[in-house]
């Protein structure tokens, strides 16, 4: 595969690329040759067990990690060789990454964690207002300024998931984000997730091992010992 | 990309506010007292030299001492002499001292010791031994059968020359006085005690007596000394002297006490050797304190490189953390030093040999001190930040 005129009609093409880690002297291959499109405002869920290689994919659609080899397009351009600094300002302005454990800050409230990759592209005004807005989206208007660790599980991931629209990213990329939820907190979420794809036109990935989250998907990936079914 | 640049101080202050109370204080605490650290050892050698220097002042040879002109024995008409330096609008007192030559017996102790004529008022005006009276009192200029003597030479059970001295002479006795034969008996009126040695092992006699005794030697000094206003104008005002024709070799009290300018000078060395291992003690703390704590933040750096923060941001942010940790610090220091043991230290002076030693802290030693901790702080900042911003992003997040 290349990044001839299939890969512009797609956001992110991954294109057979593999991934190896070490665990102390063990090497573990956790991506085979994968490849896969995303395509602008498609709900993409990839299913899998544990160690199945997921999480390992989901780091390289968030460009959050490199491939050993294989080749990932951005709209068009490789971008799994280039600069730090330009992968950074691809993850700052067009992907949104919400982690398994929410990965807030916990110094600052559930406002200033949205604010803070907002205030990179906007002035403190305009990335306050907006990342209140988001908050009061996703039901959380009334718990602004409270710190992320009086917030319940389900309310800090959807500080997290407003965290990763704020600057409205073309894709948000979700790892397990209802993993460590209840029943009906990861229902809302997962609402929060449908309303944000429907509404707002953002492309999601998810990760999930959860069979019934499948339902959500408009496309379903299946991974298994680091390949795709 | 708009804004960006405040984030540093966006996350530094939030960081501050939210972060545990218990590192904050634990980690200004420790700067506190590595800066403490640092200046009162400093401050107590300089305390220590000052004391040295002003016991040589004080009780010795003011700030300028005059040497009889080359080929010379004496200062010749040393009253004229004294009226032209005390003309000099920096002076504040000149005291004529002749030497008298002879030995002194006290029972069946004899001893030699230095015994010197001079006028008790003006040397009043010069040192401070009519202060420094521990038994009986000062000379006065009619004394002519009367002699003070240092505590060196009157000895007792804590004296240092105890062995050499009289070994507990007191106010009220009588010692004689031998030059050359001819003696002369004194009731002794006071003991000095004034903490230098140098001054402690003289005796003093009025001159009046002198003159009477000696009539020849009238008018003549073996040497003067001279107290000025400002510690420090010595050089200048010895020019300024030298310009008035003054004769004799003058002197600054540096130059005439050579040996304690090497006692100093040791002092200086010691205290630059214990303030560096001061320093990489202090260094050493601040770093380990630093990096720990952001080691620890290691994840929290990773999300934000996660969420696309510059790391240029990122290190900027930590920086002004370890500022406000330094600062802070410093400012606690300052203020336990100079409201708490710099006062204190005045009102229990340590008690030394040569003097009493309180603390000198100069503004100086604060400023270079007080930059070493923020440049040692801030560097301890950077080097973890800067390495956890080099690392993988998700090694980072996952502490890996």
């Amino acid at each position: 595969m290349n990044a001839g005129p299939d890969c512009m009609q797609e956001l992110i093409v991954i294109d057979d690329i593999t991934k190896t880690y070490r665990r102390g002297d063990v090497a573990v291959e956790a991506l085979k040759g994968v490849s896969l499109g995303i395509h602008d405002g498609e709900f993409t869920v990839i299913v899998g067990r544990n160690g199945s290689g997921k999480s390992t994919l989901l780091y390289q659609l968030g460009l959050l990690d490199r491939p050993d080899s294989g080749s990932i397009f951005f709209e068009g351009r490789e971008v799994s060789r280039i600069p730090d600094r330009h992968r950074r300002h691809l993850r700052l302005a067009y992907l949104g990454y919400i982690f398994q454990d929410y990965a807030l800050i916990s110094e600052l409230t559930a406002l200033e964690n949205v604010m803070v990759p907002a205030m990179m592209l906007k002035n403190r005004a305009d990335a306050r207002e907006k990342s209140k807005g988001l908050l009061e989206r996703v039901g959380l208007g009334a718990r602004l300024n409270h710190l992320t660790r009086q917030l319940s599980g389900g309310e800090q991931q959807k500080v997290a998931i407003a965290r990763a629209m704020v600057n409205d990213p073309r894709v948000i990329i979700a790892d397990e984000p209802t993993s460590n939820l209840d029943s009906i907190a990861a229902r809302d979420v997962l609402d929060t997730f449908k309303m944000i794809n429907n509404e707002h036109g953002h492309a999601i990935v998810m990760v999930t091992h959860e069979q019934e989250e499948t339902v959500y998907a408009k496309k379903l990936i299946r991974l298994s010992d680091g390949r795709m079914q | 990309m708009i804004g960006g640049w405040k984030i540093p101080f966006f996350l530094a202050a939030r960081f501050l506010k939210h972060g545990s109370k218990w590192t904050f204080s634990l980690i200004v605490l420790l700067m506190a007292i590595a800066f403490v650290n640092l200046i009162f050892v400093t401050a107590l050698f300089n305390g220590i030299i000052e004391s040295v220097n002003n016991q040589v002042i004080d009780t010795h040879m003011g700030h300028i001492y005059i040497f009889p002109p080359e080929g010379s024995e004496y200062i010749e008409n040393m009253d004229d002499v004294s009226a032209r330096i005390k003309s000099h609008g920096k002076v504040r007192g000149v005291s004529p001292h002749l030497y008298v030559p002879g030995k002194l017996l006290y029972k069946n102790i004899s001893g030699t010791w230095q015994i010197v004529a001079i006028d008790p008022e003006q040397e009043k005006t010069v040192t401070n031994v009519s202060k420094k009276m521990i038994e009986g009192s000062y000379l006065e200029k009619d004394d002519t059968d009367r002699i003070i003597i240092g505590r060196q030479i009157a000895g007792g059970r804590d004296v240092e020359m105890n062995a050499l001295s009289f070994r507990g002479a007191r106010a009220g006795e009588s010692v004689t006085l031998d030059v050359g034969g001819f003696r002369k008996t004194f009731t002794i009126k006071g003991v000095f005690y004034t903490r230098f040695l140098d001054t402690d092992k003289r005796a003093f006699i009025s001159r009046k007596l002198l003159d009477e005794m000696v009539p020849g030697m009238s008018g003549v000094a073996s040497s003067m000394i001279i107290r000025i206003d400002k510690t420090g104008d010595e050089k200048k005002v010895i020019h300024e002297l030298g310009e008035m024709k003054i004769r004799g070799k003058l002197f600054a009290w540096k130059e005439a006490a050579g040996y304690l300018d090497s006692v100093t000078e040791s002092f200086i060395h010691i205290n630059t050797l214990l303030t560096m291992v001061g320093m990489m003690i202090a260094a050493i703390t601040i770093f380990i304190v630093i990096y720990v704590d952001l080691s620890s933040r290691r994840q929290q750096i990773g999300v934000l490189r996660a969420i696309g923060i510059r790391p240029s941001l990122i290190h900027i942010t930590y920086i002004l953390q370890t500022l406000v940790y330094s600062l802070a610090g410093i400012l606690i220091g300052l203020l336990v030093l100079l409201q708490g043991i710099v006062p204190w230290m005045k009102k229990h002076p340590f008690e030394m040999p040569i003097g009493d030693a309180m603390l000198v802290v100069n503004y100086h030693d604060l400023l270079f001190r007080a930059a070493l901790v923020v440049i040692v702080a801030l560097l301890s900042g950077l080097i973890p930040v800067f390495i956890t911003t080099k690392t993988k992003i998700l090694d980072a997040i996952f502490n890996r």
